[in-house]
């Protein structure tokens, strides 16, 4: 099909303006990049801007030789993959049903959940409550309190109840039960909005920090959030003043930025998976075949 | 296509999950038990510790490491740590309070936190105890009284331990004596004489480079910097005036905002210290070279020497730094901020079991000899004393790796009590420049705010302040802020708002926004306290105190 | 099998759907009880995650502390409230926070959806995913990061806009620090930050949208924009309506990073928000029943917004409940 002039006008529009919009999302990373990279006497009087200066991996030597990162880092994996996992699960358990139109009391329990996102008891009611469950300091403090995010049930159930009516009359005359239709059409046909609540939950998981600072009391479970934040803070602590060399070989930019950069590959990593599912719909594939 | 055929993955991972909670929740209660069995007598008891991530890999974790095990084997009690991370002190411990696990020995830097345990009957009382269990802290104690005055709270008991630091400034004004000498200037002495050096610095190209690249001086807002003016000025909110009262208000800051304003309409200081959060872009500017006078946090002379004097040296190896008193002004004239000599840094819970082990245990931490390891490592084995008693490091890497993370072990550390080598100025390496750079300044900063003038920090050191009651606090809280930002207002805001208008502006905030109330309760306060309260003048005594016994040793 | 078409895609309640559970009643129950077993460890969650600590907030009525716990601890009734609103800043606070959300909602919201729609118009897949994966990084990037990029970017002296103006006007002008320009720059900063990983969840509500429906309008000789405007909007609807009634629960939000590490002295009048409040008096001390009562206040304006603009949706039959 051949595009008429207007459309032409619009898609080199289109492409202007969205690399426009991408070159200025990128400046600040090549910075942190930048940083991450120059060596300390350079970052302490500001001279890096785009290009690295007196090149060198200093900062993430001393992240990955001075701080136990790595163990942090199995710590967030472990964190993200399990509590994604989790949240994912319980969640689509909640927005199918009340997806339904059959089921019980959706009003009543959809306006209940929206009433937690408003009204929430704040840190120590929540702490006592995760406490008497006797998980503190384990991951399941983690998880549990937080396992379904009330605005992403919300997401998926939107999501589930614009599938086509038409597709499910199919499957039931095939014989299927609620749990046929959700794992057999519900799922494989939201697969976009899946992929886009895995995302939401992993970096939630993956960036969590004050749940951790509180729960967790062995410092061998930290995860990379809790660790880098207290790096770089208690540098700049200035009470402390007794005691000298702490970290006097860092500068607070190079680490935070090295630790910035360590936080954020693994996320562009997984993000082109995820991406394959909204990048194009996958609906009309699956109801073919 | 199957999604059936997804369902046993999906189920195996639920099922995976589920045993892994089950894992981690057996994990809890094993906590206590493990320590019962090394022996029948020892008693266990836990403490804090600060956790700032900067234990290197492969040492183990802040709350169990080759430390926490040497105090457990040659500590007089089992001692459990829980990790504290030190930049959110305060809410991990306020969720331990409220839940009732936290445990028996607190170290805290924070004031206002400890206060707030106090505040909160968190805290036990530990007068008897002391008189009954304790020998080396009570030692302590009648050796420096001021420990004791220091530790007692508004109900006349002692509840806080602590330390005795050394008293040195904790804040050093330093300006480019090069840039004097290439300018042909004489050091600043007073406010117009400051005013007019950094005016030069500002406008007359002191580096020689020929383009107009230079500030006078640092930022007003954040930073290191911006205590300065405050200091010049003595412009606080508590203050004691000359007969000896309290005095409590937005008064003296006006003559402060004045300078200031007289400065950034002169154009010596960056038009953007306002957005400069964290001070760092006017300390990269002093660090590059590109102003003359700046003021820099020096409670650790050491570090200062590794880090901001190293760079600058190298950055611009033509500088040479000096050291200046504050200049005189219509307000009088002042010294920098000091070191805390008699600092609090340690509490008992309320609900701990066993006071007498956790006494014992502070005396343990407070001899010289187990506190040195912390900062040292094992005699012989990470340094040896020399003949004279210098302490020196054998193996700078194994030191740094093994070590140098241990320092927070040291809160109840009196380095003093060590004699010479306890004192800042026998710490310094000559061999390395910037450090033999940075002695020099050491001795000229000793030189220049040691002295009998008074402190620019108002009535005590704010370590020593006392806490206002909660509705107090708030209003108090609200009325600096606004007053702060009135006059940081005043000064830029050229002929539309101008000081005299701030001021009145200020007044009336400070009148309407509880100003009264404050006053009245601090003037109780004071007429109660005076005399147990610590303030400038007791820590001068005190630093002539250590200087006398440094001469003798 | 027949496709949906754009108006039944916006359209959440179909007759087809309705005839099922006009059965008999028993019917309907035994088609809830698989729904019924799935839904019990949810409830199970929000009973004992959520509400039972909602239990704690009657600390903003008490006069709490660690040693009497929130049970014991003595009743004062609204005396915290009464120091809240007795402070004459604390309806400054309040105008400020419900300025700056309000400003951020009315001009962020769409930025998202037009990105979205935008990248859903590129045909390169390679520039499309390119691009995506860019303007989606500054997300994770922290206010502290962003705020010095800022500062320096509208510095007065040497900023890259400071230079360009100085051309025209030859005069600096002091973005951060004049009102109607610093809330611009609070307002655009937030939306820079996270219009590429708020379009995520549009993209994926578009990438449902059958593309046949696009090839008829094609045929049909309808524009882009005409086809932007009837299928594309049309087909994500029910995600923005959904977003949008969210959104109202946070009006009484303004994220504290981002006003902490943007504000400045000069502009405080109007960028003194809640969450800074908070911040400051707690800093002294942990005042729990006077921050408590602060946030009941914001959940309450919350909570009325909230429950106003699903209503509003329900006439339009859009509610979420």
């Amino acid at each position: 099909m051949r595009d008429s002039r207007g459309e032409k006008l619009f898609y080199f529009l289109n492409y202007v303006l969205l690399s426009f919009i991408a070159i200025s999302c990128i400046f600040p990373l090549l910075n942190v990049v930048a940083l991450s990279l120059s060596g300390a006497g350079a970052v302490a009087s500001g001279r890096v801007t785009l290009w690295p200066i007196d090149f060198s991996f200093s900062s993430f030597k001393s992240l990955f030789t001075g701080t136990p990162i790595m163990r942090s880092f199995w710590n967030s994996v472990q964190i993200t993959l399990i509590g994604t996992a989790l949240s994912m699960l319980v969640t689509i358990m909640a927005a199918y049903p009340l997806s339904r139109k059959q089921f019980y009391s959706r009003r009543f329990f959809t306006m209940a959940m929206v009433f937690t996102m408003i009204f929430n008891g704040g840190l120590i009611p929540t702490y006592l409550v995760v406490q008497n469950l006797g998980l503190v300091n384990s991951y399941g403090a983690l998880w549990l309190p937080g396992l379904v995010s009330t605005y992403n049930m919300l997401l998926m159930r939107s999501a589930f109840e614009q599938l086509p009516g038409e597709v499910e009359e199919a499957a039931k005359i095939d014989g299927c039960g609620e749990t046929g239709i959700l794992m057999r059409i519900v799922l494989p046909l939201s697969k976009p909005m899946l992929a886009t609540l895995a995302l939401f939950y992993g970096v939630g998981y993956w960036n969590s920090f004050m749940s951790v600072m509180i729960y967790i009391n062995d410092t061998a479970k930290y995860n990379m959030t809790v660790l880098v934040q207290n790096m770089i803070k208690s540098t700049s602590m200035i009470q402390d003043f007794a005691d000298p060399t702490m970290l006097a070989s860092m500068t607070p930019e190079g680490i935070r930025s090295a630790a910035v950069i360590v936080m954020i590959v693994p996320i562009l990593a997984v993000y082109p998976l995820l991406q394959k599912y909204f990048v194009k719909g996958v609906m009309l594939g699956s109801i073919k075949g | 296509m199957s999604m059936l055929s997804r369902l046993p993955k999906l189920l195996l991972i639920s099922g995976l999950v589920g045993s892994m909670l089950a894992g981690c929740s057996n994990n809890n209660p094993a906590a206590g038990s493990e320590n019962a069995t090394d022996s029948g007598k020892r008693a266990s008891i836990s403490s804090t510790i600060y956790d700032r991530g900067a234990v290197p890999n492969g040492m183990g974790t802040i709350e169990d490491n080759m430390w926490t095990k040497w105090i457990n084997e040659n500590g007089p009690a089992n001692v459990k740590f829980v990790a504290i991370p030190r930049w959110e002190s305060q809410s991990k411990l306020n969720v331990l309070l409220a839940s009732g696990s936290a445990p028996d020995l607190i170290f805290e830097f924070g004031t206002s936190i400890r206060n707030q345990l106090f505040d909160q009957k968190q805290l036990m009382p530990l007068d008897d105890l002391i008189e009954q269990h304790s020998v080396e802290y009570k030692a302590l104690m009648e050796k420096y009284p001021q420990l004791k005055q220091a530790g007692i709270k508004s109900d006349g008991k002692l509840y806080e331990v602590g330390r005795m630091n050394e008293v040195y400034p904790l804040v050093s004004v330093f300006i480019r004596e090069d840039w004097l000498q290439n300018l042909g200037l004489d050091v600043p002495t007073t406010e117009e004489e400051f005013l007019a050096v950094a005016k030069a610095f500002t406008e007359q190209d002191p580096d020689g480079n020929g383009v107009d690249d230079t500030y006078g001086v640092g930022g007003f807002e954040f930073g290191d910097n911006s205590g300065l003016f405050r200091y010049i000025f003595n412009a606080n909110w508590v203050n004691l005036d000359e007969n000896g009262e309290i005095q409590v208000g937005p008064e003296r800051l006006k003559k402060e905002a004045e300078f200031k304003r007289a400065l950034f309409e002169a154009g010596v200081v960056d038009k953007d210290f306002l957005s400069d959060k964290d001070g760092s872009k006017s300390k990269q500017d002093f660090l590059n070279g590109k102003i003359g006078i700046y003021a820099f946090m020096t409670n650790d002379f050491l570090s200062f020497a590794s880090r901001e004097l190293d760079t600058l040296m190298k950055n611009v190896p033509e500088s040479r730094l000096k050291v200046i008193p504050l200049p005189k002004t219509s307000a009088g004239q002042f010294n920098p901020v000091w070191n805390n000599p008699v600092q609090m840094t340690a509490v008992v819970n309320a609900r701990a079991k066993e006071p007498e082990a956790i006494i014992k245990y502070i005396d343990f931490l407070v001899k010289p000899e187990i506190a040195r390891t912390f900062r040292y490592g094992i005699e012989g084995e990470h340094y040896k004393l020399e003949e004279d008693g210098k302490p020196v490091i054998l193996d700078q890497e194994k030191y740094k790796n093994e070590v140098s993370w241990a320092s927070d072990f040291t809160m109840l550390y009196s380095r003093l009590e060590e004699g010479k080598y306890g004192y800042v100025e026998n710490q310094f390496d000559e061999e390395v420049p910037a450090q033999k750079e940075a002695l020099r300044l050491f001795r000229e900063s000793i030189d220049a705010y040691m002295n009998d003038l008074p402190v620019g920090e108002g009535l005590t050191h704010s370590e020593h302040m006392p806490q206002l009651p909660k509705e107090l606090q708030v209003k108090f809280s609200n009325v600096t802020a606004a007053v702060h930002d009135i006059y940081t207002r005043a000064i830029i805001g050229g002929s539309n708002y101008t000081v005299e208008q701030a001021a009145l502006d200020a007044e009336k905030q400070w009148e309407t926004g509880g100003g009264p109330e404050i006053i009245s309760w601090y003037e109780e306060w004071w007429s109660k306290e005076k005399d147990n309260v610590l303030i400038w003048s007791d820590f001068y005594e005190i630093y002539q105190q250590q200087q006398a016994e440094l001469k003798a040793d | 099998m027949e496709i949906r078409n754009a108006a039944s895609a916006a359209r959440p309640e179909g007759p087809e759907i309705k005839s099922k559970w006009s059965g008999p009643k028993w019917k309907r129950f035994k088609m809830n009880i698989p729904l019924l077993i799935m839904f019990i460890p949810v409830v199970l969650f929000y009973v004992i995650f959520r509400y039972a600590p909602i239990g704690g907030l009657v600390i903003a009525f008490k006069d709490y502390n660690f040693y009497d716990g929130i049970i014991n601890s003595p009743w004062v009734g609204f005396h915290y409230f009464e120091i809240l609103f007795q402070d004459p800043r604390t309806l400054e606070i309040i105008r400020n926070t419900l300025m700056l959300s309000l400003l951020s909602l009315v001009v962020g919201f769409p930025v998202p959806i037009i990105l979205a729609i935008m990248l859903n118009e590129v045909r390169s897949m390679a520039f499309k995913r390119t691009v995506q994966t860019i303007v989606y990084m500054p997300h994770f990037l922290s206010w502290v990061i962003i705020a010095m990029l800022v500062s320096t970017a509208f510095a007065m002296e040497n900023g890259m806009v400071n230079r360009i103006v100085e051309q025209i006007t030859g005069e600096a002008y002091p973005f951060m620090y004049e009102k109607v320009s610093w809330v611009a720059i609070f307002v655009g900063s937030g939306i820079w930050k996270d219009m590429g990983f708020n379009a995520i969840i549009f993209l994926a509500a578009l990438s449902s949208i059958n593309p046949n429906l696009y090839e008829a309008a094609g045929m049909d000789g309808a524009g882009k924009l005409r086809q932007i405007w009837h299928i594309t909007l049309p087909g994500i609807r029910p995600t923005i309506i959904l977003l949008l009634i969210l959104s109202m629960g946070r009006v009484m939000e303004v994220g504290f990073d981002q006003v902490f590490m943007l504000q400045n002295s000069n502009v405080n009048q109007i960028a003194d928000v809640i969450s800074t409040y908070i911040y400051r008096i707690g800093l002294q001390g942990a005042q729990f029943s006077l921050t408590t009562a602060m946030g009941l206040f914001e959940s309450l304006v919350a909570f009325i917004l909230v429950f106003t603009a699903n209503y509003i949706a329900r006439r339009f039959d859009q509610g979420l409940w």
